[in-house]
């Protein structure tokens, strides 16, 4: 029976001579964009260069800013929490490229449903160009107006729901009513007399 | 970073950023912004963008390399992914 024996030759060591760490990611697995976001994560404390064939193998070269962290230990600490952050950004931009469509729909659909031109269960849309045609004309449509309600300023004013009622006119009435609801009480007291 | 591809005098600091990896709107933007700290060209080459700093300022010769190469970078991400950065750490 043979032993196995494990020839420490054959680890190649990622921890160069002169303190940096040398990475090497098989880009099927890893994405570019994943290595850029994760590269930009440690931007702050190292000296990061990228190399390689995007297509096949993707090579990181991370150099300590400070000779603080340059030790043997603190590198190979730094050396995991990169690759651990590596997985996390993969994970996050994979997820964001698959949710792409969907958030773009609900995004789409928000933005009309505020307008009052959408029913979201109704099935309006089947696919992104007559979404895109409908965001094109209700813009269109506000430029119009908006250009309606511009003063002599160029102030837009819109009040669909009536609301805004000048100082004047609201407390013109109430002074009326005010009026009308005193003057019947000295009527009577002077009848009283 | 090939160390050995770039030579390096006191005056003159060549950098080999792939263009596969570093596009060149995100090198131009670095290089601008590297603008008064020394004189900046970039070489179309066959595989590698070649960005020359000539009268390199005395005080950051050590850094300016390292740096711009950083720089880069964070423009890449700025450009490529401002949404999925806030998120992160």
């Amino acid at each position: 029976m043979k032993k196995l024996v494990f020839k420490k030759d054959k680890i190649k060591p990622s921890i160069s001579k002169k303190k940096s760490i040398d990475l090497v990611f098989d880009s099927k697995i890893y994405p570019l964009e994943a290595i850029y976001i994760a590269s930009y994560i440690f931007i702050d404390n190292f000296y990061i260069f990228l190399d390689g064939d995007p297509n096949s193998k993707i090579k990181v070269k991370l150099t300590p800013k400070t000779n603080n962290s340059s030790s043997n230990q603190n590198l190979n600490n730094t050396k995991e929490e990169f690759l651990n952050e590596l997985l996390n950004c993969t994970l996050r931009y994979r997820i964001s490229k698959e949710n792409k469509n969907l958030r773009e729909f609900i995004l789409g659909t928000a933005l009309l449903g505020s307008v009052g031109k959408l029913n979201p269960s109704e099935d309006f849309f089947e696919d992104e160009r007559s979404l895109a045609k409908e965001l094109e004309q209700l813009q269109a449509a506000d430029e119009i107006i908006s250009d309606e309600n511009e003063d002599e300023n160029g102030v837009v004013f819109d009040d669909p729901l009536g609301i805004a009622v000048p100082w004047e006119e609201k407390f013109k009435n109430n002074k009326e009513k005010t009026h009308s609801a005193k003057t019947p009480l000295k009527e009577s007291k002077k009848s009283k007399k | 970073m090939k160390d050995n591809d770039q030579k390096e005098t006191i005056s003159h600091i060549t950098i080999k950023l792939k263009k596969d990896l570093y596009p060149l709107n995100a090198i131009q933007k670095s290089a601008n912004a590297f603008k008064h700290l020394a004189n900046i060209k970039i070489k179309n080459g066959k595989e590698y963008f070649i960005v020359s700093l000539i009268k390199v300022a005395p005080e950051v010769r050590k850094l300016i390399k390292n740096e711009f190469c950083n720089y880069v970078l964070v423009s890449i991400n700025h450009e490529k992914f401002k949404n999925i950065n806030s998120a992160s750490k």
